[in-house]
């Protein structure tokens, strides 16, 4: 009977491994995976490591659009790191894409600070490296030091993504009625440029609609990294809320605030829609009050609900976000490490003979047709950078490319543009 | 009979009279510096009881391996297995919040079996283990639905997770079965047996490694349940890497730490860490009312924690040096007495 018992035991747990493994080994993943060279191949072979800082869907989409779309059309093969969310992790990846025979590196994981030691490592191991990130003060050694390694950078335009949210507040908002601010600044306090410019654009939207003037400068209310009222002489209530939903006691803190009952617009720079959901909405039945929700956010599952669901007064979850098309900011990507890998480096500097940083502007999404529209674009069928957008990027498709050129090629590419071409 | 009655009334004091203070020096607190009380709306009274159920049952599953000897740091990664794999299966099912709330203390349970099962077969330090495990799980938990974690939020059916009545009744279960379970069942018996002197239990023919693996079963159960709650709240669960799941363990030592002693207080463990969980949740809301960042309030809990532990540690001496002090003082008198009569002589 004991013998019995053990024996079950045993089946039980090797059942179990086996079961645990087999839902690992079933299911798509993007870390580690590699994409095969290529079909037809008009090129040199390139191998280019990616580092991500998250996985999400955004990333799988990413991994999707190189793998399956670029890789076999411009010879190359791409290795993807795990999330990378610290300087070491970064060139532990780099070191092993070395390894593994990697001719440059993109990477996601952008802190300026920590930008020259990682283009330094891949001069080491002779790779380019390109980042997703800005040029800044922190980083400013590396675009003036003539790393020939360095193609720049690529980002969003931030002034653009942090003019949408000002340029819908200014639409939307009624200014008449009395209303309550809470803005949440992210990680802005911590440097991010995205986070910092957008909670930026949200505050200064405020002060030239009420026409108030803040007791503080708006750079250190967004730089705060403590809960700070935005004290005006208009006594409008605005309260900067720092930090991330995953911190023990954000939440509660978050909740804390919209049950003062003095706010009833929540502007979110950091993309948090999923997470703040449920305390708005338990707050919006506590005190029955409505509460319009503005807020950064990307294609997928959290958007689409939080744009297709209603609160308790009807109004839509999110009344608006904005999103970006993974695959048009992997083309800038790619292009940068293209570029320098075929000899055209040229093509990544400025006009001061400087590497270059590549700008792409974000689309606002304000109702569930859009974003149902939008999201249908950039799909495995429906690329939005396809071969003829990702070749105008490539100086060795398009005779005498210049940074300047790529960037207005760039900017051609909004939302007209593809609704013209994909519908 | 009587007495019985005052003794237990008495013990019932003791024991809600610690989160009853707590309340009320923040209270007094949030109410001086906001003009607001720590609850003033349906809302925190939700926040309250969600915090309270998850850290009641992290704090139980904590408690539960602990209490023999046995850190088991692979708790968080267990709980991301249990809520991301049955939270995912019961989503796809169409089985609701109550499928998800099953289905996720199904994972934790096989969670736990896999660790208990490796733990009296390999026999390897419980906290190295622990560790192994947590790499081991957060991978798993990373492999599947594309990185995705599992998403509640605007998921049909799981609002009832976030019912009021369904929240307390689900915490009254808990304490009730882990109060049948570790007091009067046979388990419980042969647990408080085993947690006195696993050798003397042993010789007296108790299975050491079936009540061994049966803790870490429970552990897991409990560990998932709490996870449930956790992501309801915050809508998503993301996986994570680098044993990050921890500080769910780490955070959640301080309700099982404080509750262990009120359950000293009451002779009831469970009940004990009830009121833990109840105390350390109502400094947490009371922090939020004072718009504190979260870092600020990490300090705070954490001081706490350290303050606490360092008189749980030392109450031994201090009633030590009270005691001494006492016999001085009264040798004092003795002696003041004595040079008094001499005098007087």
């Amino acid at each position: 009977m004991k013998m019995n018992k053990r024996f079950g035991l045993k089946v039980a747990s090797v059942g179990l491994s086996a079961l645990i493994l087999a839902g690992c080994s079933s299911a798509p993943s993007t870390s580690g995976s590699s994409g095969s060279g290529g079909e037809s191949s008009d090129g040199d072979g390139y191998k280019i490591g990616v580092i991500e800082v998250q996985l999400n869907d955004e990333s799988t989409n990413r991994a999707t659009w190189f793998n399956d779309y670029i890789a076999p059309k411009y010879n190359c093969e791409f290795m993807f790191s795990e999330t990378c969310s610290d300087l070491d992790s970064c060139m532990t990846f780099i070191e092993n894409a070395a390894m593994a025979g990697c001719d440059a590196i993109i990477n996601y994981y952008a802190v300026g600070s920590d930008t020259e030691a990682l283009v330094q490592l891949c001069a080491e191991y002779g790779m380019v490296y390109t980042e997703n990130g800005g040029r800044n003060a922190a980083n400013e050694a590396v675009f003036t030091s003539n790393y020939e390694n360095f193609a720049g950078n690529f980002q969003a335009d931030q002034p653009a993504t942090g003019k949408l949210f000002y340029d819908y507040l200014e639409e939307s908002l009624d200014t008449s009625v009395e209303h309550g601010f809470i803005v949440l600044t992210g990680n802005a306090y911590q440097g991010n440029a995205q986070q910092t410019e957008i909670s930026s654009n949200m505050l200064s939207a405020l002060q030239d609609l009420y026409g108030l003037t803040y007791e503080s400068t708006i750079a250190d209310l967004v730089a705060s990294s403590a809960p700070i009222e935005a004290t005006n002489d208009k006594g409008i209530e605005i309260y900067c809320y720092p930090g991330a939903y995953s911190t023990s006691g954000w939440l509660e803190g978050f909740s804390a605030a919209l049950q003062t009952g003095k706010y009833d617009y929540s502007l979110q720079a950091y993309n948090c829609l999923s997470n703040t959901a449920t305390a708005i909405e338990e707050v919006e039945s506590a005190l029955n009050k409505d509460i319009t929700v503005i807020g950064f956010g990307s294609f997928g599952e959290a958007l689409t609900t939080a744009m297709n669901s209603t609160d308790m007064f009807g109004n839509q979850s999110v009344s608006m976000s904005t999103v970006k098309f993974t695959s048009l900011v992997s083309a800038m990507a790619f292009s940068k490490v293209y570029n320098c890998l075929t000899g055209n480096r040229d093509a990544c500097l400025d006009e001061n003979g400087e590497p270059s940083v590549l700008l792409f502007q974000m689309e606002a999404v304000t109702s569930p047709e859009q974003l149902a529209e939008m999201s249908s674009w950039d799909t495995t069928d429906k690329w939005v950078a396809d071969y003829d957008f990702v070749d105008s990027l490539l100086a060795d498709r398009t005779e005498g490319l210049t940074s300047a050129q790529a960037q207005e090629n760039i900017y051609a590419m909004n939302y007209d543009a593809i609704k013209a071409r994909l519908g | 009979m009587k007495s019985n009655a005052k003794d237990f009334a008495l013990r019932l004091v003791k024991t809600v009279a610690v989160p009853l203070v707590i309340w009320l020096v923040m209270e007094i607190i949030v109410r001086s510096a906001t003009g607001m009380g720590v609850i003033n709306s349906t809302a925190d009274i939700r926040t309250l009881f969600r915090n309270l159920i998850s850290s009641l049952a992290f704090a139980l599953g904590i408690s539960t391996n602990l209490n023999c000897g046995r850190m088991d740091l692979s708790m968080g990664a267990q709980m991301y297995a249990g809520v991301i794999f049955g939270g995912n299966i019961a989503l796809t099912l169409g089985l609701g919040g109550v499928g998800v709330l099953i289905l996720s203390m199904a994972v934790g349970a096989l969670c736990g079996l896999l660790t208990g099962f490796i733990f009296i077969k390999l026999r390897i330090l419980p906290m190295v283990l622990g560790l192994g495990m947590t790499l081991v799980f957060e991978c798993i938990c990373f492999a599947i639905n594309k990185q995705q974690g599992v998403t509640l939020y605007g998921q049909p059916g799981v609002e009832i997770l976030s019912n009021i009545t369904f929240i307390i009744g689900a915490v009254v279960v808990i304490v009730a079965v882990t109060y049948y379970l570790f007091q009067l069942s046979r388990y419980g018996f042969r647990y408080r047996a085993i947690q006195g002197s696993q050798k003397l239990a042993s010789d007296a023919g108790i299975n050491i490694y079936t009540n061994c693996v049966a803790s870490y079963v429970i552990a897991g159960i409990l560990v998932a349940c709490a996870g449930v709650f956790i992501t309801v709240y915050s809508g998503t669960l993301a996986p994570v890497l680098g044993m990050s799941s921890n500080s769910y363990v780490f955070s959640n030592m301080f309700p099982m730490v404080l509750g262990a002693w009120i359950g000293t207080l009451c002779n009831n463990r469970e009940f004990g860490v009830l009121m833990g969980s109840v105390g350390v949740n109502l400094i947490i809301l009371g922090l939020s009312k004072l718009g504190t960042s979260s870092s600020v309030q990490n300090v705070i809990i954490y001081t706490l924690f350290l303050i606490f532990i360092v008189y749980n540690t030392n109450k031994g001496k201090i009633a030590y040096f009270r005691a001494r002090r006492a016999r001085a003082a009264e040798a004092s008198a003795y002696l003041a007495r004595k040079k008094q009569a001499a005098a007087a002589q």
